[in-house]
């Protein structure tokens, strides 16, 4: 299994539930990602993510003005975000669940 | 570099490998990328690159990420011929609706459709002539008909096998398939080639053949005065081959005279005749019926030029 493919299944999600506690921008997102465990997620993927989930609708976007460098552009969950956030976490669980079973059923749990 | 020339360089290059997507989505993807990318800079060490990979790769992955269908090649551009034929179909389908209702129909095409079985009939045909053109090898003109070996019952056969055949063909629907409807195609590219040919030929020999055996340059064209006589010895003055003039008390001696006039000929003409009748004043007679071509005269001259009349 090549989990570059999972990810890209997941990766709203993902971003979704890294925002749920707080705001953050790209690059931020990014680093979150990666320290809980997703290492092989890439710049340009959580970039395209949160410009997919802005335009659906699910983020808000802010602009907070840097001392040392650029402006930065932070990312919000609003309403449609935190219910998307939840109906996908369902469907998370229930797949993760699905395929744990599977595998336990096959004796393959390592 | 300076970070604002990185980064404007890397989004040109980023923009540059989505060149395939559709302006709207492309710049939705990119018109903060910039800004983004300045985000990434000044939160780490490292050229942009070293940081992201190429553009290329982050574009690949923008456009994974972003769920955009894309990276296929273009379409084929409409090239030359294929607008050639678009407005040799738009030409047709106008002409097609104005030329219709001269013939009384709502389009000209639906008044050839009911002239198609004649087509095939007349298809059956030419195939029926190529046909034997190919086979015969008797080396005989095979004429209207597709004879083999100048047989008229083997013509009747192939004709009406080869029109029952091509009606056949007809009614059912054309063939879907490239191979068979390229070959139907040139088939009937070649027959309408040999009906044009056929026609021409059949045209031109048609035309000739009432004059095909007249000899212009007969032998003896250049014999000026020549008597004919009948068996009996008798100077014939009725045969008008020539505006020779007689005198009706006419014997030989008469008819020397008359032929004094050497540049008479045998050519024919009302107006020498006047002219000639104006001057003698005596009665012409000239056969009334007689033709520059006029056989008999013909026959009668070269009868008598090898069998001389006995003086």
């Amino acid at each position: 299994v090549d989990p570059t493919q999972l990810l890209k299944g997941v990766l709203d999600l993902a971003v979704l539930a890294v925002l749920r506690d707080s705001d953050g921008y790209g690059y931020d997102i990014l680093r979150r990602l990666r320290a809980a465990g997703l290492d092989d997620v890439g710049d340009a993927s959580v970039y395209g993510t949160l410009r997919r989930l802005f335009n659906a609708g699910h983020l808000t976007t802010y602009v907070v003005p840097s001392d040392s460098g650029p402006h930065r552009k932070y990312y919000a969950l609003n309403a449609t975000g935190r219910e998307e956030l939840r109906t996908s976490g369902k469907v998370w669980h229930g797949f993760a669940s699905t395929m744990d079973a599977l595998l336990r059923e096959r004796g393959t749990t390592a | 570099v300076n970070a604002t020339d990185e980064i404007a360089g890397y989004v040109d290059a980023v923009r540059a490998a989505l060149a395939d997507l559709p302006d709207g989505v492309r710049a939705e993807l990119t018109d903060d990328l910039a800004e983004h990318l300045g985000e990434v800079l000044a939160d780490g060490d490292g050229t942009l690159e070293d940081r992201l990979g190429t553009p290329q790769a982050y574009a690949a992955e923008l456009r994974a990420a972003a769920g955009v269908v894309g990276g296929f090649p273009d379409p084929p551009a409409p090239d030359r011929w294929a607008r050639l034929r678009q407005t040799v179909r738009t030409n047709l389908a106008a002409a097609d609706v104005r030329v219709g209702p001269l013939l009384g129909y709502p389009t000209a095409g639906e008044f050839l459709r009911l002239l198609r079985p004649a087509w095939w009939v007349l298809r059956g045909y030419l195939a029926a002539m190529v046909l034997a053109a190919v086979l015969d090898d008797s080396g005989q003109p095979t004429g209207l008909l597709p004879r083999i070996g100048g047989s008229e019952a083997v013509a009747v056969l192939l004709l009406a096998a080869c029109i029952l055949g091509s009606v056949w063909l007809g009614r059912r629907p054309p063939p879907r398939a490239p191979l068979p409807r390229y070959a139907l195609h040139a088939a009937t590219v070649v027959l309408i080639l040999v009906a044009v040919g056929g026609f021409a030929n059949a045209d031109s020999s048609s035309r000739g053949s009432a004059y095909e055996d007249v000899r212009y340059d007969n032998p003896y064209g250049g014999i000026q005065d020549v008597f004919v006589y009948d068996a009996q010895g008798r100077l014939l003055t009725g045969c008008g081959c020539s505006t020779r003039t007689v005198r009706r008390s006419g014997s030989a001696t008469a008819g020397a005279r008359a032929a004094g006039s050497r540049r008479a000929g045998w050519t024919p003409g009302p107006t020498r005749a006047a002219r000639r009748t104006r001057r003698t004043g005596s009665r012409k007679r000239r056969h009334p019926r007689c033709h520059p071509l006029c056989r008999l005269c013909l026959l009668l001259r070269g009868y008598h030029l090898r069998f001389p009349p006995l003086r």
